[in-house]
């Protein structure tokens, strides 16, 4: 006889139905999977066969097999034991046919029957309403994020005695628990707690505005991270779509929030170590991809520090993902897409001594500089220079404006490029000739003056015009003036000298 | 040694040969270094109390002091002649009558090197008779971890002094040793250079261009032998050659502890006058110059100052000022008339007038008024932009807009620890 359940499959986020087929029959007494590659088959094979048994049933001496289809799939982890057992219960008639045909399983089998969850579970969910699935029961765990796709019912079980009970009707279906609610406090670092530095607040302002990336320069202990930390905060909240990605993502790299409500609004913040591995920064691993740290910033910030220790490799593979705001990862078993529409921040010492009381000789300081490569430095738009504060300055300074007052100017600012542009289009990825449209002619010309002296590369010309666009909106100017593009200009000195020092021959930067 | 060896001959070009073979070997003898030559001729004064002649100080030297030293092989002591030759070096000795007069009057009291090995590459004007240029010399010395503003100061000063024909002395060190040098040379006019490494030595590296410039244009002296490495303790026995060459040692700038100073107390030690350039007391490098003049070493106030210690009658002076003092961004004329100090002191207000930028130049005119707040608030110290906003109370996008203009108009320049006017 033959038994059938449903299960799902996800390639990074992208939903695949998989048909479990289980068959009794005579031959030799096995237990077998098909479909399934290896070492995955077996293992599977040896735990859905003990848990079958821990529930009590037992598993009469006949060929038993079971199929997972389709067998080209690439079948990574133990997800589907809880559909296999349902399957192979069906076909030994202890469940009805019937009971699991509009329902899909999810999850992994402990040796005692118990269910567990498995990462992936709010992608998968995701489609089950288009596959024509009502029902999903998975662990008690993964239960508040299936909880969050409309049009599906959802059962939490605990193990797969409590299973077979709900598909014979025995035992009343129990509906996930509500996620525990936001602890309080739960709040974003606010700007306001940074004191002076209104260089590097004003960048920030422009970096969340317009989607610029940014790289803060300055000693150790001078507050970049603390800077860098409280960029969320003058973010906008992200979009319902744009939070059940995020959750989508961390689902699948097993980081689903725990501490409150699955779907979080607020942007991330991501910061990986430099000696981060490249897989765990972009993505990878073997079989199937995982998410790195790039994709869980996604809709917020990822944060590099020590920018120069980064290995090159990593820096330079850092810069086609945040272009395209997406990272593709190639596997043996398959390639995957993850989002990376994140904001880079990045922080460096200012030269090799460190800066604090400097003598660096500036041909040893701009060498340093250009241990950033070429095309990574050209997507960095911003450069604030970041300097200690004096003792005094911290007794005696004011707070600065708190998030909620410059967030809101950028929300506006925002607004004005979405309206501009196109919704959800941020200034800093506008390309060509669309760039020069309201923008005055002195200002062109006096970006066209700063290349013929060489203050300007010919790719800083646009680069300039698009921050320059982002400081008008800010502004609340239609047009983009003299003082803007200036402005625009200064506020990326500190990676400006590499190009001079590269044509008096100090440095060799990469193209 | 029964009979000369042909090669001292040669080298000492109708001098005392027999001479120039103890003063090659020693140089090539490990323990018969600079330190080992003093001591020697401090052990012997105390004895006579009167000065030995060069050669029994050299003889002595040369018997091995200590059991299990051996004596530099004929082989080595030949190649090192043999390179000295290739190099068209010659061999100087105290007493001999081509040794630095100004040295030697350092003889045997202040440790004066017993000998010098001096190469001159082919001059303009051919080969010159004298191993060394004669006339007055000054010292420009100071850190290698120099300031914009004092390779600057120090160029404008090798210049201003070869232009009048004092030879500018120094180490060819990075820094502000090459500054000077390079100012000197860009006059065509005297300078020479005391090396920490025998000759053929690549020190500091792939400056070999500007060596072989010194060398045409005044000398490299060393008391190593050719192809002796950049020993740390070189650098300090050369100092009181480069001191003792000189009338006056000039530091431009140097850190609380640099070589520049050990070089000025050598000079001190032996009444030669010091100078130094004082410089902002926020910027580190000019600790040492400011502790010096703390400690009584005269202060430079203009390029001129320096021209004090030297015997200037015989001097040229150029027309206009000369090169010198153009590269410093003034002449003496524009220079206001020295008041009392005292009188004159006004609080410091941001708003003062900077002569750096203001008399007479159009690009500062045509600045508007916060633009030319902030040019005036600029100088060779960097500074950041959020300091300047917070000085003038402007917003920090008003700031960073006016200084792009001050940019492109030619009045900022960006280093990598600040803004400083151009």
């Amino acid at each position: 006889m033959l038994g059938r359940a449903r299960t799902v499959a996800v390639l990074g986020l992208v939903p695949v139905e998989v048909a479990v087929e289980a068959h009794v029959g005579s031959g030799l007494p096995s237990f077998q999977v098909i479909g399934s590659s290896g070492l995955a088959a077996r293992q599977a094979a040896d735990r859905v066969k003990t848990a079958i048994q821990a529930t009590g049933v037992s598993i009469p001496q006949r060929r038993i097999l079971v199929s997972l289809a389709p067998a080209e799939l690439p079948k990574a982890g133990a997800r589907f034991d809880l559909a296999m057992a349902v399957a192979v219960l069906v076909a030994l008639g202890l469940v009805p046919a019937e009971s699991p045909a509009d329902t899909a399983l999810l999850g992994e089998l402990a040796l005692d029957g118990r269910v567990r969850a498995v990462p992936g579970v709010l992608p998968s969910a995701a489609a089950l309403p288009a596959f024509g699935v009502r029902r999903l029961v998975v662990a008690d765990a993964a239960a508040a994020e299936a909880a969050l796709i409309e049009g599906l019912e959802v059962v939490a079980a605990r193990d797969l005695a409590e299973v077979v009970g709900v598909l014979t009707g025995q035992r009343p279906a129990r509906p996930p628990e509500d996620p525990p609610a936001a602890p309080v406090g739960d709040v974003l670092p606010d700007l306001a707690d940074v004191r002076g530095q209104s260089l590097a607040r004003e960048a920030l302002e422009i970096a969340a505005a317009g989607g610029h990336h940014l790289l803060l320069v300055g000693p150790p202990g001078c507050g970049k991270s603390m800077l860098a930390r409280r960029l969320p905060s003058l973010l906008p909240p992200l979009t319902e779509a744009q939070a059940l990605e995020l959750a989508a993502v961390r689902s699948v790299a097993g980081r689903t929030r725990r501490d409150g409500p699955v779907l979080d609004r607020r942007p991330p913040f991501v910061a990986p170590h430099h000696t981060a591995s490249v897989a765990a920064v972009l993505g990878g691993g073997s079989g199937i991809a995982r998410p790195g740290a790039l994709s869980m910033a996604t809709g917020g910030v990822l944060f590099c520090d020590e920018l120069f220790e980064w290995p090159r490799r990593l820096l330079d593979a850092l810069r086609e993902p945040l272009e395209e705001g997406e990272v593709r990862v190639a596997r043996a078993a398959a390639t995957v897409t993850y989002p990376a529409r994140a904001l880079l921040v990045a922080a460096a010492n200012p030269c090799p001594c460190g800066g604090l009381a400097c003598v660096c000789p500036e041909d040893a300081v701009w060498s340093y500089r250009s241990r950033l490569s070429g095309p990574l430095a050209d997507r960095i738009d911003l450069a604030p220079t970041v300097a200690p504060l004096a003792a005094d300055d911290l007794l005696r300074s004011e707070p600065g404006e708190p998030s909620a007052v410059v967030a809101a100017r950028v929300a506006g600012a925002r607004a004005e490029a979405g309206a501009r542009w196109g919704a959800g289009v941020r200034t800093a990825d506008v390309r060509g000739r669309r760039l020069r449209d309201g923008v005055d002619r002195a200002a062109v010309a006096t970006l066209a003056r700063a290349v013929e002296v060489g203050a300007l590369t010919g790719r800083g010309f646009d680069r300039t015009l698009r921050v320059a666009r982002t400081i008008a909106d800010l502004h609340g100017d239609d047009i983009v003036g003299v003082e803007h593009v200036h402005h625009a200009r200064m506020h990326r000195v500190a990676l400006a000298g590499l190009h001079a020092a590269s044509e008096a021959g100090l440095v060799e930067v990469g193209a | 040694m029964s009979r000369t060896p042909g090669w001292a001959v040669e080298l000492a070009r109708g001098g005392d040969a027999a001479l120039v073979e103890l003063a090659v070997r020693a140089a090539v003898t490990p323990w018969a270094g600079p330190a080992a030559g003093s001591r020697l001729v401090e052990r012997l004064l105390i004895r006579d109390g009167t000065a030995p002649p060069a050669r029994e100080v050299l003889h002595r030297l040369l018997r091995p002091e200590r059991l299990g030293e051996e004596p530099a092989t004929a082989a080595d002591v030949e190649q090192a002649a043999r390179a000295l030759l290739a190099a068209d070096a010659r061999v100087l000795v105290v007493g001999e009558p081509d040794y630095p007069q100004a040295l030697g009057a350092c003889w045997p009291a202040a440790a004066a090197p017993l000998w010098l090995l001096v190469r001159r590459g082919s001059s303009p004007s051919g080969v010159t008779a004298a191993p060394l240029p004669e006339g007055p010399a000054v010292a420009v010395v100071g850190t290698r971890r120099a300031t914009h503003d004092g390779l600057r100061t120090a160029h404008a000063l090798g210049a201003f002094l070869a232009e009048r024909g004092v030879c500018v002395v120094s180490g060819l060190a990075r820094g502000i040793d090459q500054a000077g040098h390079q100012g000197a040379l860009s006059v065509g006019g005297p300078t020479l250079a005391v090396l920490g490494t025998g000759f053929g030595v690549d020190y500091p590296r792939r400056d070999g261009p500007l060596r072989t410039r010194v060398a045409a244009c005044g000398g490299l002296v060393t008391e190593y032998a050719p192809g002796a490495p950049p020993w740390p303790r070189h650098f300090l026995e050369r100092n009181r050659i480069v001191a003792g060459l000189t009338q006056a040692v000039v530091v431009v700038e140097g850190q609380a502890r640099s070589g520049a100073l050990h070089t000025a107390r050598l000079a001190a030690e032996r009444g030669i006058d010091v100078w130094a350039v004082p410089g902002s007391i926020s910027a580190p490098t000019s600790q040492g110059p400011l502790a010096l003049i703390r400690l009584g070493a005269y202060c430079v106030t203009e390029l001129a100052d320096v021209l004090a210690s030297v015997d200037t009658h015989a001097l040229p002076a150029p027309a206009d000022g000369g090169v010198g003092t153009r590269l410093l961004g003034h002449t003496p004329q524009a220079r206001p008339p020295v008041t009392d100090a005292l009188a004159d002191a006004a609080p410091p207000v941001t708003d003062a007038p900077n002569p750096a930028v203001e008399p007479g130049d159009a690009r500062f005119a045509r600045l508007a008024p916060d633009e030319q707040r902030l040019a005036r608030l600029l100088s060779v110290v960097p500074v950041q932009a959020d300091a300047l906003a917070a000085a003038t109370g402007l917003a920090v996008g008003e700031v960073l807009s006016a200084l792009g203009t001050l940019e492109l108009a030619g009045l900022l320049r960006v280093t990598p620890h600040g803004l400083v006017s151009a």
